[in-house]
């Protein structure tokens, strides 16, 4: 059932029980009151009639025993100068036989009269009327006799009943009202947990936008709050994880494009070497497209091996020598820069870092390379490390032929190559600055590149304080 | 002489393709950005485009609007193997889709096909003494009409649209009875015996040792 529904009905429920309940003890009591003053009048009456009967009695002359038929006249006549002709009235002899009665009422109130009662009364029901009946006893000289009195109470009972008519309408015009003001209520109070409901379903159909307005301080405006907050939260989760998938597809997309461009041309040119008869030249060439493009092939999966065994791997920072470090760059990257006549001048202050030795070699023969390949030849390559207050900065610049300001964003992007005839000469694969931001990421490096076209690039990698994470340990120099 | 365009930024492929188009009778240019293709579409009359899509400059989507804009065909030739790609290249208006790594005898077939439906090619074929008429899908010899059945009849025209090459028993079953080879080269070999007597082509197609089968003109 409906929480609406549920707060309506209950609050009904409550009211109209506790209408009903307090209705009746008003009517009960009201009528309780008047019945016991009615009553008391009527004994009082009786109390009067009886003494009147007794003193008219015991007014007779001395051994006069008086006959049914005089007393009959007595009570006439007391009944009279009482003024008392609603009420009827019978007489009994002390054989209990009726000897006066001034209706055809019929009372059985005698039979419950004992001896040594005085006087008793109650409330009986005869031919659909309400009746006080009292009988006591009249002892005189004259004779026992006894005086039994009937009083019409009905009006007591027909004002019970127009009370109870009277409140059983008031109780109906309390329902309709209450009613209409309860469902409103229900209505303002539960407003705010449907428009909660309904974002949240909107929410869970993929609308990650669906937020509720908060109004007040209430329980359900700070449901509503937390409701607002998961969401911003999720949408942000479901927007990275959005990300990481268009991330993952394009380097899918990309790699299956760096896989199946070369092996086009080895599958080509070896089909044609067993199929055909090539001249000498023609035979040289295809055996030349599919070594380079099997070397392509070997780059690409040598490159990718690295990339993932970066992920893979647990990573142990060590504490590096700037000096030693720079100078087994230089022996690693000497031969490949050699080839092209390409000086690498080493600037290095003296200090200690951490960091992954073995990656941060793989970034920089990286970079030295992508500099070597961007240089013409007798170029100039230029690493400096300087210690900053934030950390120690490396810097690496070469004055090759740069690259356009808007490619530099993209440059990081798997696969991404800005001049692809000439990088592939040069034997590019692709994602080695890729493999270089993981590093340096890693590392919770800092990077800026900086490059004009003709006039060089330069590559600024600043590690930061934190031993942690690689980085510089100032107390230790 | 049909003149094909070759749009394609990887030289290896773009030489690959242009010899063996070279080879099967073909005029061909070679464009190494989407650029110089434009520019050679302008320049130029071609009956055919093979056009890559990631190209620098401009992409093979953008040139595909040019060229569909002159009237001329073109077959997307990519890496993008995804159906999503096939079917996005298709929409765009491309008249077929090869994705690499393709086999050079289905680049031809391609090709053919292409240049069938777009009427730049003749239909008739005069080889030797024979005149096949690929429609119909008759050939006469000296005038006599041969009685080829449906495979000697595919094995006869991929014979004489790939001469000089030695092919192979797989790739002849393969693009003939377009289903994979199981290693069961006594069809193929059956089919060749029945065609070479039919059409008197005993002396024109070669048995290559341990191979398969060469059809030369000389």
């Amino acid at each position: 059932m409906k929480l609406f529904w549920k707060q309506f009905i209950t609050m009904m429920c409550f009211i109209i029980i506790s209408f009903m309940v307090f209705g009746n003890i008003m009517v009960h009591t009201a009528f309780k009151t008047t019945l016991k003053n009615e009553t008391g009048q009527f004994i009082e009456e009786m109390k009067i009639f009886q003494y009147a009967l007794v003193a008219s009695l015991e007014g007779l002359p001395k051994e006069y025993q008086a006959t049914d038929m005089a007393v009959a006249e007595i009570v006439k006549s007391i009944q009279q100068s009482l003024n008392n002709t609603n009420d009827s009235i019978i007489i009994y002899n002390k054989n209990n036989k009726i000897i006066y009665q001034n209706s055809n009422y019929q009372s059985k109130l005698i039979e419950s009269f004992k001896d040594n009662n005085y006087a008793i009364w109650q409330i009986h029901k005869y031919k659909e009327h309400y009746y006080l009946e009292s009988l006591c006893e009249a002892q005189s000289r004259a004779g026992n006799y006894k005086l039994e009195l009937h009083h019409n109470i009905d009006y007591v009972y027909q004002d019970r009943q127009q009370l109870y008519n009277t409140y059983f309408l008031s109780l109906i015009i309390v329902f309709a009202v209450f009613s209409v003001v309860v469902l409103v209520f229900s209505n303002h109070f539960t407003r705010p947990i449907r428009k909660l409901s309904h974002a949240t379903r909107s929410f869970a159909n993929g609308n990650y936008k669906s937020r509720v307005k908060v109004k007040g301080h209430n329980e359900v405006a700070v449901l509503s709050m937390d409701f607002n907050q998961m969401a911003e939260q999720l949408e942000q989760n479901i927007i990275q994880l959005e990300e990481n998938a268009r991330h993952q597809e394009e380097f899918t997309a990309a790699f299956s494009h760096e896989l199946k461009t070369p092996l086009t041309s080895i599958i080509g040119y070896a089909d044609m070497l067993r199929s055909m008869e090539m001249s000498k030249e023609d035979t040289f060439m295809s055996a030349n497209y599919i070594f380079s493009q099997g070397k392509r092939l070997e780059r690409l999966s040598l490159k990718l091996l690295e990339l993932l065994y970066i992920d893979k791997q647990e990573i142990v920072f060590q504490e590096i020598n700037t000096q030693i470090f720079a100078n087994q760059i230089k022996i690693m990257t000497e031969k490949l820069l050699q080839s092209k006549e390409i000086i690498l001048l080493i600037e290095v202050e003296n200090w200690n870092f951490y960091g992954e030795p073995d990656l941060l070699l793989s970034l920089f023969s990286n970079l030295i390379d992508n500099a070597r390949k961007a240089t013409d030849e007798h170029g100039k390559i230029i690493l400096e490390g300087t210690k900053t207050d934030c950390g120690y900065c490396f810097c690496l610049k070469d004055n090759g032929r740069g690259m356009p300001q808007e490619e530099i964003h993209k440059i990081t992007e798997p696969f991404y190559i800005i001049d692809k005839s000439r990088a592939r000469k040069e034997g590019g694969a692709g994602i080695g600055m890729t493999l270089c931001q993981k590093i340096i990421k890693l590392h919770h490096a800092e990077w800026d590149i900086q490059s004009t076209l003709g006039n060089g690039t330069q590559i600024t990698i600043c590690f930061t304080n934190n031993t942690d994470y690689g980085g510089v340990n100032n107390e230790k120099n | 002489m049909n003149k094909i365009l070759i749009v394609e930024d990887e030289e290896p492929i773009a030489n690959l393709i242009k010899i063996n188009l070279k080879n099967a009778g073909y005029y061909c240019d070679v464009s190494y950005n989407g650029q110089d293709g434009a520019d050679k579409m302008q320049s130029e009359r071609y009956d055919l485009c093979l056009l890559d899509i990631m190209l620098p400059e401009i992409d093979g989507y953008e040139l595909l609007d040019y060229a569909k804009s002159i009237e001329l065909p073109v077959i997307f030739l990519t890496a993008k193997g995804e159906t999503k790609d096939k079917v996005k290249g298709l929409q765009a208006g491309a008249d077929d889709y090869i994705t690499k790594p393709f086999e050079i005898l289905e680049l031809l077939a391609r090709v053919e096909n292409i240049l069938r439906r777009f009427e730049k090619t003749s239909k008739y074929i005069d080889i030797l003494d024979l005149h096949i008429d690929t429609v119909s899908r008759t050939v006469l010899k000296q005038g006599v009409p041969l009685k080829l059945t449906y495979k000697e009849f595919d094995l006869l025209l991929l014979f004489v649209r790939n001469p000089n090459v030695a092919l192979y028993r797989e790739v002849i079953y393969e693009h003939v009875w377009d289903s994979t080879y199981m290693g069961d080269s006594r069809t193929v070999d059956l089919h060749v015996q029945r065609l070479r007597k039919k059409a008197g082509l005993e002396r024109y197609i070669e048995s290559v040792y341990k191979v398969g089968y060469r059809f030369t003109t000389s």
